[in-house]
């Protein structure tokens, strides 16, 4: 080899080439239970360009290795990369893609799902933003809810939401925090029975990755109309990453033991292996 | 062929196509000197190679972070996505070096010099992608506050690259180093701020750090 540094970048470059080639999606079976259609769904994840790492095209590839059909790209207080999104989701086969947002306000965070207006979430209460997301066609889902909201202490509030996060990716970091979204569940449940539980992993950058935790949807489509109208009839269960349910106990029985595929690992060896290399590769052109 | 301990640095060494970065991450300020005693004019080509290898170590970096993975499609996608934050950095060392009128090299030469310097920003960042494909549930915060390491050492890359590249005195050296230091860090959270909504969510992060 002429150089470290050549060499370096072929150890790179046969790292991505190997990824790629081990790189396989397999093809999901249609779950069924009842009369419904069994969907796995993640409302709340983030995509470059805005607070995320991955575009939505990459997104919707890792979605479809992640065993979701569906997912909200919702960054924080835009609509730009969601509506993106959207109009990808149009295109090709693959898990659909729905616009959304995640309204931000010091005093609560919503997950919008399905608006492509902006909701101005540092000037509006939660209830008027709620009111928006619903004249939208949209729903509104509350966003990881802790003693941190204090907007939503107010059970009218929580009468007018759509859903509520009751499993998130943090609950594997903060064990206080799964007791108060397990908490604030049951009390939105008393306050609006349809509530619709979701499972969201509220990802960024870092892991644990989309479909950590997740949704199961009982559809009568597969559409974004029919993943709308199951969310805003309560058709719905939180999934954990341990696989733990939480939602309707009658959807529970429903489900019984079937379950949507989940995240499908073709090659991990192949995989680790091509990301030992590149890194490798990318750690001699720095410091060789 | 990097120097042994007890070589000297000369500038023709420096000057060759296979400039190491290590010893200006070791050494900067003998190693700066050397270097802009060369007086070595470059093309365009050089002047975007050391870039684009800061641009292709992001690119690596993001989606084994993300999804513990690198493909050639992820990759291409990662450069689109990122190139702004080298577009970001030549244009503050255009600004930095422009700013010096006693130069010692070229502005290409300047620029492929300024990038030379982002060897512990890179080592931090592959360091991050490597605990994340370790372990999914490697603590953020602690690869978060490791990031002081690479900031510390960055300044004082700068503050070499300031008087020997540039020519400046020790104290503008310092003046520049800690005004890219705040500017970088500046930028940073005001991206963060924007993106995640609004600077109450970067006061109430540090708080938690505290509760």
């Amino acid at each position: 080899m002429r150089s470290p540094r050549a060499a370096s970048a072929t150890l790179l470059l046969a790292g991505m080439a190997i990824g790629s080639a081990a790189d396989r999606i397999p093809a999901r079976t249609a779950t069924r239970a009842g009369d419904y259609l069994v969907l796995s769904g993640d409302f709340h994840v983030h995509a470059s360009p805005g607070d995320g790492a991955l575009s939505p095209w990459m997104l919707r590839a890792e979605a479809a290795r992640a065993g979701l059909d569906v997912i909200a790209v919702t960054n924080h207080n835009q609509t730009f990369t969601g509506r993106l999104a959207g109009r990808i989701s149009q295109t090709g086969d693959g898990p659909l893609l729905i616009g959304g947002e995640e309204i931000t306000n010091p005093q609560y965070h919503m997950i919008a799902v399905g608006i492509a207006r902006t909701v101005r979430g540092a000037d509006v209460s939660a209830a008027d933003a709620i009111a928006d997301v619903h004249a939208q066609g949209g729903v509104a889902i509350a966003a990881h809810p802790s003693h941190r909201f204090p907007a939503y202490n107010d059970d009218a509030t929580v009468a007018m939401l759509d859903g509520v996060e009751a499993a998130h990716s943090d609950v594997y970091r903060d064990q206080e925090f799964r007791k108060e979204l397990a908490a604030f569940f049951e009390r939105a449940r008393q306050v609006n029975p349809d509530i619709a539980a979701i499972g969201s992993s509220d990802f960024h950058a870092m892991p644990p990755g989309i479909g950590r935790c997740r949704t199961y949807l009982f559809v009568r489509e597969r559409t974004k109309a029919g993943v709308l109208d199951a969310i805003r009839r309560g058709r719905t269960l939180a999934v954990d990453g341990d696989g733990h349910l939480t939602g309707d106990p009658s959807l529970i029985q429903l489900l019984g033991n079937a379950r949507p595929d989940g995240r499908v690992d073709t090659h991990p060896a192949r995989r680790r292996f091509s990301v030992a290399i590149a890194w490798l590769g990318a750690l001699g052109l720095v410091a060789l | 062929m990097r120097p042994s301990r007890h070589e000297t640095l000369s500038p023709q060494k420096y000057a060759s196509p296979s400039l190491p970065t290590k010893p200006i991450s070791n050494l900067p300020d003998k190693t700066y000197l050397e270097l802009a005693a060369g007086h070595e004019h470059i093309g365009v080509w050089r002047m975007l190679r050391r870039p684009l290898i800061v641009l292709v170590v992001i690119a690596t970096a993001v989606p084994i972070m993300a999804v513990q993975r690198i493909t050639l499609g992820l990759f291409a996608f990662s450069t689109v996505s990122f190139g702004f934050v080298v577009l970001i950095q030549m244009a503050v060392g255009a600004a930095i070096s422009a700013s010096a009128p006693s130069r010692r090299a070229s502005m290409p030469r300047a620029l492929d010099l300024w990038f030379a310097g982002h060897v512990p920003y890179s080592l931090w960042l592959l360091l991050v992608a490597a605990a994340f494909a370790a372990s999914p549930y490697a603590s953020l915060d602690a690869l978060i506050a490791l990031a002081a390491v690479p900031a510390v050492w960055t300044a004082v890359v700068v503050a070499a690259f300031c008087r020997h590249v540039l020519g400046t005195s020790r104290r503008g050296a310092r003046w520049r180093a800690t005004a890219h230091f705040a500017v970088t860090w500046a930028m940073a959270f005001e991206l963060v701020a924007l993106s995640a909504g609004g600077w109450f969510q970067i006061t109430r992060s540090v708080t938690r750090l505290f509760e």
